[in-house]
């Protein structure tokens, strides 16, 4: 027992533990009395016990605090961990953030600032910038009103400006054709203010008002045409005049979801409508509706969960009017129709079917396999569940807290494969 | 065990003699037993009086043990028995444990008062709320309710009532009867109408920082707790002992290094390896470090030392930290590579039994069941080193204890939990049934569960705990008897026949009831039914048998050799003492070690000092050896070292006392006369040894010491950078207090940089070694390494645990910038306000005149600055600025400064409505003139204290001490005279040590 104890107390670094001395040095150093070595041997084992205690405190050392800790916990007792993926605490510098930019160029990644604790909690605002590789970047800005929230309400403004230069055009309709990718600049920003009131339990009406200003110009995607030598033309698309909107509309959403940010249980199912309003040209006002379901439907403790989404987003414009390229409804890419790549199909109307089958692998880790079906049409009328697009796949959901922070989805279309790496949930 | 079974490598006979000789340990000497085993209670603790605070992570501890190893493991060849046991196996009683229920049953009333129920928060009175902690790990209040106890109060979420504060309440005192030490905690019902925020509480925010208390932050905090919608609330209140002071948590492997009685290595105590089977008992799956605790026991009837208490059980049960647990918890680790493997490959449609577990829905419950449990597979959330090394007999240990619980203690506990669903309740006392009985189906069969040997009647009786508790019918039992030989551990047969016997008694022969007394005899019990063995030893004495110790073997144990270890130097720090460190130590440890009765070596007398006296006698002597004298001619004095010929006392930490009395060493100086002028008038006598530092260019007279340094007035300073001796002497010149400043002594920055602080001279703190090592190289780091260091002592206690805040002076409003109030304490009371509460610097430096210029000194330069009015303000903004960052702004004035008194009736204290936090002495012209900075001299203020003629009336004094949390703060002297009618500040000192 004491050889261990000896033992543990070298490991434990309080006794000396430089090796290859030779034991002629110990001997000589007892034979000058030593104190560690010297004592006698115990009578009781009240009096080993001392001798431990003894030889223990001939070597103290101070308690000492690693400065990671004191950083890890720093950050945790402030709510930095959960703070950094919902509203609540982690005031303070974020970093590294990732994700939070339009997909297609290159991962992202920021350095944020967050306080919510201004004006006795009644102001927030947090403040991102980020860029990738491919030179995007993105600034926002978020002001939380919290001295006109309560449990019912809430208002907000949110100002962004944001530079994609590698975003992608194939043309229109489902027809579109994979080599006629092109590629564009989209480079917009945008302020919008924005006011939530909860009617009744999980209803709850938003309402947004804002203007977008946007600018468009060749891609610098490699290998790719840039669009104003491309095969489209795009007459009439919004790249040929530089358009700002005012935009304006309103949410309604009924959202039971049991934790937003990583669902198991619940429902979420809202219709948005957005009018903009070309204030420059007067030639890209329309309106757009989008309408979606998603239901989680949990088994076996909440380790399995069926997730479905059903989702229409459609657009119309007065005759003398179109909705231009940028703002076009698409599926491909990361969310929706997964096996194809970002922005495959556009047309001014999308609807989207999806199903996943998540599991739990372990709190941190959630597999998922799915299955996504849509189509882009010109019409709404057309909006059927003939010559759907599929596409199907296996996925990671990485989760901090239950919420997912990162997510890894393999996806295989009529077009190949394709790996998706972001840093949001689909749904 | 023994040294004979250790293997050697060859070594010649010396050395043979020399192992021997380090073997000074009975085991190693192979004496199995001593005369007073088995020992009960562990010896009387060592005093601790400097262990420090220090946080851990549970983030990082988790990574930690889930992708590495801490502490250590079981080797391949064989298994680490448990320390800190006697050779019963019982864990001795002390700080870590003391066996409760299992040793003496414990009535239905003493196993609901669990820790104390004596104490709760008074329902009639109204609670002051301190602190509201809205984030981190653990939310709630910390409330006073006027008595000396503060009581962090813990809630429900809104969508499981009752689930998390009652499973703090009922697994709380399950584990005070299972032994541990726990906090009491106290189930109370409140409105909110009982709470207010305290005048001088703090709100914790997002960004980390303290603000002060509004009721609209409790209200922030209450809206995300469970509630009765009526106002009401329930909560848990941990009640934290005006007596204890926290040190934070223990760490589950390794020892604390600056505890002497932590001597056994965590991950081997049985009493943590045993919480293993406790915890799955009671679905502890967060069991870690962060549920654990340090303390210093304070008590007068009690040697401070440290005690370790487990605290959080808000995770136990069916309860989660914030919602119920999750499927996985208690059957599999948040992260194990098979276990994830399997569930990845099951695709989703392979699935385990845990996975479908039917669980009734019980809000207040969780999930909680006791049909699939299995104890072996229970798992925590994050692996710990002591559940990972637990042995059978660990788990036998703390088997036994959970079956000594009935149905009917069970139920005395759980109804603690106060639920308002008796369904809920039940299923908690069926789950806690159920998984006690197959704790004792599956671990009373991983040993022979023997116990309570005794010699009744010529026969070995013994209990044998499968038999009592009905899970196996009685069993047939051999006996072999032996003699045990004490020194070697051999056991040797005893020339009878094996004996047998059932029902838990065994005859005993005649040899063994007529053996010598002083002699050992061993009993090794079989049961047919049993592949395992239990040996028990007796110690025969004149009054029969006493049993002296129990071994459980179990099929298949090795005990694992002591590890293979070459021989290492051992860090004795008086052996690195210099001759002349040694030759000024020896005499002293010897006086001391004398006085205290004891006949100890100076190197064995040095091993017995603090931490923070071994260091501090090392850097302060260092220094004054590291320092050479010299005259200004260039002739030679000495070394500094050379001035001080005794040691009168080491002074290390000591919590509670003022920076000028720690960390330092009382000296005696050398004897010849010499006088000085005293502040006072008086002419002293003085040592040879100050003339020598008066004739040296590396010291120089330093302003008098006043305030601080009580007994040693005059201060004499080692000249250039920092660091820098002091000494600090008698009026007699015979003694004195020599120490190392480590920072500035200048005004204005002593205020703020810690010189009046321990952390001025305490080595360890902050960067002090290395400015050390700059001026005086040599001096060993022994206590420091690369990734730690030692906390400053200016470091703000934890805000959970801060005493009740003192009734704050009415305060009247804020006066609008430039006000000039009619009468002095008033400008003193909203130049201070502004400054230390309101953080209105520039409110604040509008009561400077400008002819307070002259007492900035930005530097260490011993010459007053020349610096422009807009540079003076400049510089005046950053430091009272840096002063408001350091100490944080304050709720009240009461908070932040604290009045003292001056030591010359010469000014006169004139009573006032602040003078709970300020002094205002009248001055006399003629002081306040020699008080003005650019002619400010001790000469000249004796000079003028000389006359007894003194004009009053147009000048002020106001003095107070600027307060911080653990410490005694800077003290301000301020001189206050009207200028174009509005009372200014003129002058000021920073009066430091």
């Amino acid at each position: 027992m004491i050889d261990r104890v000896f033992k543990a107390l070298r490991q434990a670094q309080l006794i000396g533990a430089k090796r290859g001395r030779s034991l002629l040095v110990v001997g000589l150093s007892l034979l000058s009395g030593s104190t560690l070595w010297a004592q006698a041997a115990p009578t009781s084992r009240t009096q080993q016990l001392e001798n431990l205690r003894l030889e223990k405190n001939a070597t103290l050392w101070p308690e000492r605090t690693s400065p990671v800790v004191e950083f890890v916990e720093g950050m945790v007792e402030r709510g930095m961990l959960s703070g950094r993926l919902d509203t609540s605490g982690g005031s303070g510098l974020q970093f590294p953030v990732f994700g939070g930019m339009r997909s297609g160029n290159g991962f992202s990644i920021g350095v944020g600032y967050r306080r919510l604790d201004l004006w006795r909690d009644r102001l927030g605002v947090r403040m991102v910038a980020r860029g990738t590789g491919a030179h995007a970047y993105k600034l926002d800005a978020q002001v939380d009103l919290n001295a006109l929230r309560n449990d019912r309400g809430h208002v907000d403004l949110y100002a962004a400006y944001e530079n994609s230069p590698r975003m992608d055009f194939y043309g229109f309709g489902p027809d579109s054709k994979k080599e006629d990718r092109a590629s564009y600049r989209l480079e917009d920003t945008a302020v919008d203010l924005r006011g939530s009131y909860r009617l009744a339990g999980p209803l709850a009406l938003q309402a947004r008002v804002g203007a977008l200003f946007v600018n468009t110009g060749p891609g610098t995607r490699p290998d790719v045409t840039p669009i104003p030598d491309g095969p489209e033309q795009l007459p009439g698309s919004g790249l040929e005049e530089q358009s700002n909107f005012l935009r304006y509309g309103a949410d309604l959403r009924f959202d039971y979801r049991d934790n937003p940010g990583g669902p198991k249980v619940g429902g979420n199912y809202y219709l948005n409508w957005t009018h903009y309003r070309d204030q420059t040209t007067d030639r890209h006002s329309f309106d757009q509706l989008a309408m979606a379901i998603e239901q989680y439907v949990p088994y076996f403790n909440k380790t399995r969960v069926i997730a479905l989404r059903a989702g229409v987003t459609m657009t119309s414009a007065s005759p003398d009017q179109t909705v231009p390229f940028y703002l076009l409804p698409t599926l491909g890419g990361n969310e929706f129709l997964r096996g194809f790549g970002w922005y495959r199909f556009s047309d001014e109307n999308m609807m989207i079917l999806t199903a996943e089958h998540r599991w739990h692998v372990f709190p941190g880790l959630e597999a998922a396999l799915f299955l996504d079906a849509g189509k882009v049409a010109p019409r709404a009328q057309v909006l059927n569940f003939s010559d759907l697009e599929y596409t199907g796949g296996v996925g990671l959901r990485f989760k901090i807290n239950e919420i997912v922070f990162m997510r890894i989805d393999q996806g295989v279309s009529r077009e190949g494969y394709r790996m998706a790496w972001t840093f949001s949930n689909v749904f | 065990m023994c040294s004979s079974e250790r293997t050697v490598m060859p070594m010649t006979a010396m050395f043979l003699v020399i192992l021997l000789l380090v073997s000074g340990t009975a085991e190693l000497f192979g004496q199995k037993f001593f005369p007073n085993d088995p020992l009960v209670n562990e010896p009387e603790p060592y005093r601790v009086d400097d262990a420090s605070p220090r946080p851990l992570s549970g983030l990082i501890d988790y990574f930690e043990n889930a992708f590495g190893e801490q502490g250590e493991r079981h080797p391949s060849g064989g298994v680490i028995e448990a320390l800190g046991v006697n050779t019963l196996g019982e864990v001795m009683e002390g700080s870590w444990y003391n066996l409760r229920h299992y040793r003496t049953r414990m009535s239905p009333a003493e196993l609901a008062r669990g820790a104390g129920n004596e104490n709760p928060p008074d329902p009639n009175a109204s609670w002051e709320v301190l602190t509201v902690k809205r984030f981190g790990t653990r939310t709630g209040l910390l409330i006073s309710d006027g008595s000396d106890s503060l009581y962090f109060l813990r809630f429900d979420v809104p969508r499981q009532p009752e689930m998390m504060t009652g499973a703090q309440v009922v697994s709380g005192k399950f584990f005070w009867a299972l032994g541990y030490w726990t906090t009491q905690d106290y189930l109370v019902n409140f409105n909110r109408s009982q709470l207010q925020a305290s005048e001088g509480g703090k709100d914790i925010t997002s960004i980390g920082k303290t603000r002060p208390l509004q009721e609209e932050d409790i209200d922030a905090l209450l809206n995300n707790v469970a509630s009765d919608g009526r106002g009401g609330y329930r909560a848990v209140a941990h009640r934290i002992a005006a007596e204890a002071r926290l040190l934070g948590p223990f760490q589950l492997f390794g020892t604390r290094s600056d505890d002497p009685n932590d001597i056994f290595p965590h991950e081997h105590r049985r009493e943590l390896r045993g919480l293993r089977v406790f915890s799955a008992w009671l679905n502890h799956v967060y069991m870690s470090t962060l549920a654990t605790m340090d303390g210093v026991a304070a008590r007068p009837d009690t040697t401070p030392h440290l005690f370790h208490l487990l605290i959080d059980f808000i995770g136990t049960l069916g309860s989660g930290y914030g919602q119920i647990k999750s499927a996985y918890e208690g059957y599999e680790p948040a992260f194990g590579w098979m276990s994830s493997l399997q569930n990845l490959a099951g695709m989703g449609v392979y699935s385990k039994p845990w996975m479908r577990v039917n669980y009734p829905k019980h809000r207040s419950v969780g999930r909680f069941e006791y049909e699939l449990f299995d104890p072996e597979e229970w798992h925590s959330v994050a692996p710990l080193v002591p559940f990972d090394n637990m042995l059978p007999d660990d788990a036998f240990w703390a088997a036994r204890q959970v079956m000594a619980f009935t149905d009917a203690d069970i139920r005395a506990i759980v109804a603690t939990g106060e639920y308002s669903d008796p369904a809920a309740e039940e299923w908690i006392v069926r789950c806690l049934s159920g998984r006690r009985d197959k704790i004792g189906q599956v671990y009373f069969n991983k040993v022979l569960p023997l116990e309570k040997f005794r010699i009744e009647g010529g026969e070995l009786a013994f209990d044998d705990l499968a038999v009592v508790h009905g899970l196996i019918g009685s069993r047939t039992y051999s006996v072999t008897w032996g003699a045990l030989d004490n020194l070697t551990g051999q056991i040797r047969p005893i020339n009878v026949n094996r004996v047998s016997g059932t029902m838990m008694t065994v005859p005993a022969p005649e040899i063994v009831a007529g053996a010598d007394p002083g002699r050992y005899l061993s009993a090794t019990i079989a049961a047919t039914d049993s592949p395992h063995e239990v040996v028990a030893y007796f110690r025969t004495s004149e009054n029969g048998l006493n049993l002296a110790g129990i071994e459980h073997h179990w099929e298949g144990k090795v005990v694992a050799p002591p590890a293979e270890e070459e021989t290492e130097e051992i860090v004795s720090r008086y052996n690195e003492l210099t001759p002349t460190q040694r030759e000024l130590f020896d005499p002293y440890a010897v006086a001391q070690s004398a006085a205290a009765g004891k006949n100890e070596t100076p190197d064995e007398y040095f091993g017995t000092l603090r931490l923070s006296e071994r260091t501090t006698f090392e850097a302060v002597t260092h220094a004054l050896e590291e320092t050479s004298l010299t005259a200004e001619d260039g002739t030679s004095l000495g070394i500094a070292l050379d001035q001080v010929v005794a040691i009168e006392r080491i002074a290390g930490a000591y919590l509670n006392r003022g920076g000028d009395a720690q960390f330092r060493v009382y000296v005696k100086l050398k004897d010849t006369a010499y006088t000085v002028t005293h502040p006072s008038g008086l002419e002293c006598y003085l040592s040879d040894r100050v003339h020598t530092l008066e004739k040296s260019t590396e010291f120089f007279r330093d302003k008098d010491n006043t305030v601080f340094h009580a007994g040693y007035p005059f201060s004499y300073r080692q000249t250039g950078k920092l660091p820098n001796i002091q000494f600090s002497m008698s009026e007699d010149g015979l003694s004195g207090d020599v120490d190392v400043d480590y920072r500035s002594s200048k005004s204005p920055q002593a205020l703020w940089n810690g010189h009046l602080t321990a952390s001025n001279s305490d080595i360890r703190a902050g960067k002090n070694y290395v400015l050390h090592d700059l001026r005086w190289a040599g001096l060993v780091d022994w206590w420091l390494d690369y990734f730690g260091k030692v906390p400053e002592y200016h470091v703000q206690r934890p805000d959970l645990f801060v005493a009740p805040p003192e009734t704050p002076t009415p305060l009247p409003p804020d006066r609008p910038y430039g006000a000039s109030p009619a009468l002095v304490q008033d400008a003193a009371q909203e130049w201070l306000t502004d400054w230390l509460v309101r953080g209105n610097i520039d409110e604040a430096i509008a009561f400077m005149s400008a002819q307070a210029k002259s007492c900035l000194n930005v530097d260490d330069r011993e010459r007053l600055e020349q610096m422009s009015l807009a540079d003076a303000k400049a510089h005046l903004q950053m430091s009272m600025s840096s002063l408001v960052d350091v100490l944080g702004l304050k709720a009240n004035l009461t908070e932040a400064v604290d009045a003292i008194l001056p030591w010359s009736e010469v000014v006169p204290v004139r009573e006032h409505e602040f003078d709970g936090e300020f002094t205002l002495v009248e001055v006399p012209d003629s002081v306040a003139a020699a008080f003005r900075c650019e002619v400010r001299s001790d000469e000249g203020l004796r000079d003028v204290l000389e006359n007894k003629e003194f004009q009053y009336g147009n000048y002020f004094g106001t003095m107070f001490r600027l307060k911080d949390d653990r410490n005694q703060g800077g003290v301000l002297s301020v001189l206050w005279a009207k200028e174009d009618g509005a009372w200014k500040i003129v002058s000021w000192e920073a009066v430091t040590d």
